[in-house]
């Protein structure tokens, strides 16, 4: 069995490499767990390994099924501007929203 | 009922009906109506009202211009919107201007009178605080 990261072989029951020492599969963020490089989720815990970003495997493989989703990645800049568009309409659909006389009596309370 | 003077602005005759025949029913004697924002200032100047009851959509002068214009000239009239207009920004406008009340159109007597009631309060509180 190849290592991912310096492809020396190793037994196939290891779960680190004998020589680098990086696990031989992909490890889960929450238990630690090193499952196989194909798997989805953690065969331990269930936690969805694609969300794991502690390796570059894992990484990688969070960008293509985003990519595959079409998931875009917003720049922090971004982020803000959005989240100021998103207040500001927010505002705006506030101030149009029709009231009724008990809305109202609570305004002038 | 003590003499409280009272001035209905309505661009609606029927709404100046309604509203003076409520009025009459509470005991209130000293009514007077205008059809407009300008000719209702004119009248507030002269009458200085205790009690205004404003339309919000007016021609010559719409009702905030005029509930502006009047609190600003005699900041102690309490002045109820009645109006069908019911935008929370437009209403806080409103608000904001100085309105104490808000009626939204159409209304039933009960409300109108629970109003009034308050607004009379809030009249009695303000004389005592002066006195």
């Amino acid at each position: 069995m190849k290592c991912p990261h310096c492809e020396a072989e190793n037994a196939g029951d290891r779960k680190f490499c004998g020589s680098c020492g990086e696990p031989m599969g992909v490890q889960c963020d929450r238990c630690g767990t090193v499952n196989e490089s194909h798997d989805k989720y953690c065969g331990s815990c269930g936690f969805a390994l694609v969300h794991s970003s502690k390796t570059e495997k894992n990484a990688e493989l969070l960008r293509g099924e985003q990519e595959s989703l079409g998931v875009k990645q917003y720049s922090e800049r971004e982020i803000i501007e959005l989240m100021s568009l998103r207040k500001k309409m927010k505002k705006e659909e506030d101030s149009s929203v029709s009231l009724r006389q008990d809305d109202i009596n609570k305004l002038f309370s | 009922m003590k003499d409280y003077r009272v001035l209905i602005i309505d661009d609606s005759a029927q709404h100046r009906i309604i509203i003076s025949k409520f009025l009459e029913r509470m005991g209130f004697q000293n009514i007077q109506t205008s059809e407009d924002g300008a000719s209702g200032l004119e009248k507030a100047r002269s009458l200085k009202p205790h009690l205004v009851y404003l339309d919000g959509i007016m021609p010559t002068m719409d009702g905030l211009t005029a509930l502006q214009e009047i609190k600003k000239e005699n900041p102690a009239t309490i002045v109820i919107i009645s109006s069908s207009l019911s935008e929370k920004e437009k209403v806080l406008r409103f608000k904001d201007a100085g309105a104490s009340f808000y009626l939204l159109k159409p209304y039933e007597r009960p409300l109108f009178e629970e109003i009034t009631h308050k607004a009379l309060a809030m009249i009695e509180a303000q004389e005592k605080s002066t006195s």
